[in-house]
């Protein structure tokens, strides 16, 4: 049975891992601040927007809706006009700092179920680790089985520190693992892609370089070595 | 749901209906990201907008999946009963709340027609008084079953179509994953509608 696919949205990592991500199944893109996580997510929806799979974004940091309308308005490549119908922005922030993990789950499956998404971002998942320090593990557990039960393709967002490869307490339940990396060479800053994992793939291995656009988001180039 | 799918789902129905003869073996044709949003499409329109009775047969998710998600988009669920092919392999908790049947698995799809001819089925539940019969994907049966178990299946059920009385059979279908299937669909079905085509309406 071939495994199906839909596009990263990202210009050149579709040709890395064998046509996009499996569908469905569950990504984390962790990355430390600055390398495009949520650029890449954006990417990822667009992508969808533009042949009619609908979107859901889920923050988890209580950034107004006006927020990430200022933040896409500076990329060329998304259509503002998909937010509030093709892609839906869901503030799961309060309920994240007020109820138990378990009510959050609920809800996140409730605006699943109402809103029959085909690509969903949680964006940054690790966040949740603040305030559910002790039952973190169980809720990313509960979450991502939930999560790969819909019919969807999620992409999860991971804040690393700089002296973390990844978050570990996620990568071993995801599907594929892609790493975000910001490296000092040569007295500038340069960012990489790296495909850590994705299941049932034969990916391209290898930190990949990376462009950051504002009329193409996240771009993978043709690797210089 | 949204104004824009319930305009999809009411164009879809008059579509649908608007056959001479309803007794009809129609293919709904979608995209494999759109299946799961399609059958609760078709359901919605059967079942709430013209109140109709009738089967759903499960082949992809045990069926309290999509029980869930017509509870959620306020679909009334006292005209639907279930056959689940998926459940008793799948591991998951079997939830029986009096609607549905349970097929051991997919490779078992004949009994369908067993559990649909039954007589000791109850009055609304009869095979003469339904109104529809949904099957899921049919792609994902080659999944689980040789193209000439899924022909014999196609076959069959066009059958209990035709010799029934203003029975509708509507197969959902993603022909992206299983092109073999395409030259079938097209000698067994009465009509293909493409969703897409009636999502297009909406389209920006």
């Amino acid at each position: 049975m071939k495994i199906k696919r839909i596009s990263t949205g990202v210009k050149g990592l579709d040709e890395m891992v064998g046509g996009g991500f499996p569908y469905p199944s569950v990504a984390l893109v962790a990355g430390g601040a600055g390398t495009g996580k949520t650029t890449f997510a954006m990417s990822f929806l667009t992508e969808g927007a533009e042949n009619g799979e609908q979107g859901l974004f889920f923050t988890t940091l209580s950034e107004p809706t006006q927020w990430m309308l200022r933040y896409a308005s500076q990329f060329d490549f998304i259509n503002k006009d998909f937010f509030g119908d093709e892609i839906r922005y869901e503030d799961i922030g309060l309920l994240l700092q007020q109820e138990g993990y378990e009510e959050l789950i609920n809800h996140i499956d409730d605006k699943i179920a109402e809103i029959m998404p085909q690509r969903i971002v949680i964006d940054p998942i690790t966040v949740v680790k603040d305030f559910y320090s002790e039952e973190y593990r169980t809720f990313l557990f509960e979450l991502i089985n939930l999560l790969k039960n819909w019919k969807a393709v999620t992409l999860l967002t991971g804040e690393v520190a700089p002296d973390e490869p990844y978050p570990s307490q996620v990568t071993y339940a995801v599907d594929t693992v892609i790493l975000l990396n910001m490296i000092e060479e040569e007295g500038s800053r340069r960012k990489y892609l790296e495909v850590l994992k994705m299941r049932g793939t034969d990916h391209t291995t290898g930190k990949q370089p990376v462009s950051i656009t504002t009329s193409d988001g996240v771009v993978v180039l043709k690797s210089r070595f | 749901m949204r104004e824009k799918d319930l305009s999809v789902v009411k164009e879809l129905m008059d579509h649908v209906y608007s056959r001479e003869n309803t007794n009809a073996f129609v293919i709904v044709e979608t995209s494999f990201t759109q299946i799961a949003k399609t059958n609760l499409l078709l359901l919605k329109g059967f079942l709430d907008l013209n109140n109709k009775k009738g089967y759903f047969v499960v082949l992809d998710r045990p069926h309290q999946y999509m029980s869930y998600l017509l509870n959620m988009h306020d679909v009334t669920q006292e005209n639907i009963h279930y056959i689940d092919t998926v459940s008793d392999m799948s591991g998951e908790e079997k939830v029986d709340e009096g609607n549905v049947d349970f097929i051991t698995g997919p490779y078992h799809i004949d009994d369908l027609f067993g559990i649909i001819d039954r007589d000791d089925q109850n009055e609304v539940l009869l095979k003469d008084k339904i109104d529809f019969i949904l099957v899921d994907n049919i792609s994902s049966m080659l999944n689980y079953n040789t193209m000439g178990k899924v022909e014999e299946f196609v076959r069959s059920f066009k059958r209990l179509i035709k010799g029934s009385k203003n029975l509708m059979g509507c197969m959902v279908i993603d022909s992206e994953s299983y092109p073999e299937l395409n030259r079938l669909i097209d000698e067994e079905s009465d009509e293909r509608i493409f969703l897409e085509d009636f999502m297009e309406v909406e389209k920006r």
